[in-house]
């Protein structure tokens, strides 16, 4: 019974992960379009993400317009938040507002829209809180851009 | 990590600590938070006091989905096995009701799918499936034709807008409650209601049923 | 686009929404389109409500529903008195080495299940919904008009 006690201390010693201070993230903003081609389109820098956009209908061409990685720090003094031109039209606002003890993250995504009025504020178009793992992806689609949608493609990123 | 220790139930011997109660009024008389509190220490008579409270809001949401007492009853049994299961991660923020009918819907939505119910094409559905005595009479008919073909339609809504429907129409939950159980905004309460009843009325109308306004 | 608002405000309205009772009240009385719309929801309505059964568990078949219930939540966690000693053991040592597996290895590859907490929209009249699509990626939609913006 000593070997057990002893063995469900160590476990529990062992299964604490060291608190993550900094996370990463990773943001993707595609342009998708439907053009006149015998089969889908993907620019080179959209590997990673291939396999997200390839199950998505009605386009058939996309091209990377934004790719950038972000770390950020929840409850500290330094950075929480930070703040991304996509495209032409949309930003993309990340903060951190939490991080537990097992490594998920609780976060909030705010995407604003240009507005087409000259001097008039952006738009929220989108507010989102989401609770991550490292290595976990969430996408947004319908920001609408004419005839083509930008979309957007989140990664909590893997810790090193 | 702070694995939340699984309460061992005990039915037949004494209550534990926490849950050591003076007389079994107590439990009845007890809130839901309290009743949580309880059973998460190992108090079966607590757990039991709030499937007792609740299992027919948990039946009745289960009945309008399947439309099968026996199938509405083995998934009321399944939501409680969940929410026992889940009583630990219990935090409090929606009421005891919210989370339970919150975990309803999602078991109904998933016998739902796992049925692969087609949802695509609403309108075949419908003419497959109604039965040819209805024809299409000048005026209106009679409630309860009607009430039998709603029922036909909304088992062939989308699983999310029969959600929303059920939830609205059969459960009467407010906007807000639905939200909560839906774990969406209002708004999406709002559209997806919104869908489900042009959805329905579409349908109703090519069957004939519904005056076409 | 506007026409569309304005059906949902009725129908809120009629679903008894405090914030939208009066507004639907009032396009209900001036305008008849909104009219005939509101009689449709109310046949509906109507329509549901002649069939709704009031389906319960009585008192008496709750035991059985209850034993059943007991039933889903025991028969995994069953373990036989007087194994205990030998299987808490052999439990220690698994635990122990998958603690350690997790530091030399660091552990299977994380499951996708990110937990959308929230969604909103300022743009009036469009919506968000989210889903996990069938590669298991959690994907919000923004539904909106082509000039919402």
């Amino acid at each position: 019974m000593l070997f057990a006690a002893w063995s469900i201390v160590l476990a529990v010693v062992a299964a604490q992960p060291a608190p993550a201070k900094t996370v990463s993230f990773s943001v993707w903003a595609v342009h998708a379009s439907h053009e006149d081609r015998p089969s889908p389109y993907f620019d080179e820098g959209l590997d990673a993400i291939r396999g997200i956009l390839e199950v998505l209908p009605f386009f058939n061409t996309y091209r990377e317009v934004y790719n950038k990685q972000c770390e950020l720090q929840a409850n500290s003094d330094r950075k929480t938040s930070e703040t991304m031109q996509l495209d032409d039209r949309y930003t993309l606002s990340v903060t951190l507002n939490s991080q537990e003890a097992d490594g998920h993250v609780r976060l909030e995504l705010r995407v604003e829209a240009a507005s087409k009025t000259k001097g008039e504020p952006p738009v929220r178009v989108l507010t989102t809180r989401l609770r991550m793992k490292p290595g976990e992806m969430a996408a947004v689609r319908g920001l609408r851009r004419g005839s083509t949608e930008t979309i957007l493609v989140f990664r909590c990123d893997p810790k090193k | 990590m702070d694995v939340p220790r699984e309460p061992v139930l005990r039915y037949d011997s004494v209550p534990m600590d926490k849950g050591r109660l003076e007389n079994p009024g107590e439990v009845r008389s007890a809130e839901d938070a309290t009743l949580v509190e309880w059973a998460n220490a190992g108090n079966a008579p607590a757990f039991e006091e709030l499937v007792r409270r609740y299992r027919n809001e948990v039946f009745a949401l289960s009945y309008h989905f399947v439309r099968q007492r026996d199938t509405a009853w083995d998934i009321s049994q399944e939501v409680f096995i969940k929410a026992y299961r889940s009583l630990r991660w219990f935090r409090g923020d929606a009421g005891f009701k919210t989370w339970l009918m919150r975990i309803a819907a999602n078991q109904c939505k998933d016998h739902l799918k796992k049925r692969r119910l087609k949802t695509a094409s609403l309108d075949e559905r419908i003419q497959t499936e109604m039965p040819s005595s209805i024809e299409r009479p000048d005026e209106a008919l009679e409630a309860r034709e009607l009430g039998q073909a709603i029922e036909r339609a909304v088992a062939a809504l989308p699983a999310k807008h029969q959600v929303a429907f059920v939830l609205r129409e059969y459960e009467g939950l407010s906007y807000d409650e639905m939200a909560r159980v839906m774990q969406c905004s209002p708004g999406t309460v709002m559209s997806r209601l919104h869908h489900a009843r042009k959805k329905l009325q579409h349908a109703l109308v090519s069957m004939g049923v519904m005056e076409d306004v | 686009m506007a026409w569309i608002t304005w059906k949902r405000v009725i129908e809120a309205g009629l679903d008894g929404e405090p914030e939208y009772v009066e507004r639907a009240k009032a396009l209900v009385a001036f305008h008849p389109e909104c009219a005939a719309h509101n009689r449709r929801l109310v046949a509906l309505r109507a329509g549901v409500a002649a069939v709704a059964r009031e389906e319960t568990i009585g008192d008496a078949q709750f035991p059985a529903f209850m034993a059943g219930v007991w039933e889903g939540i025991e028969a995994p966690q069953r373990s036989r008195p007087g194994f205990w000693a030998a299987f808490s053991l052999v439990a220690a040592a698994l635990v122990a080495a998958t603690a350690m597996g997790y530091i030399l290895l660091g552990g299977p590859e994380p499951v996708n299940a990110t937990e959308v907490e929230y969604v909103g929209t300022d743009l009036e009249d469009a919506t968000v919904d989210w889903y996990n699509s069938s590669n298991g990626v959690v994907t919000i939609q923004v539904n909106m008009q082509d000039d919402d913006l």
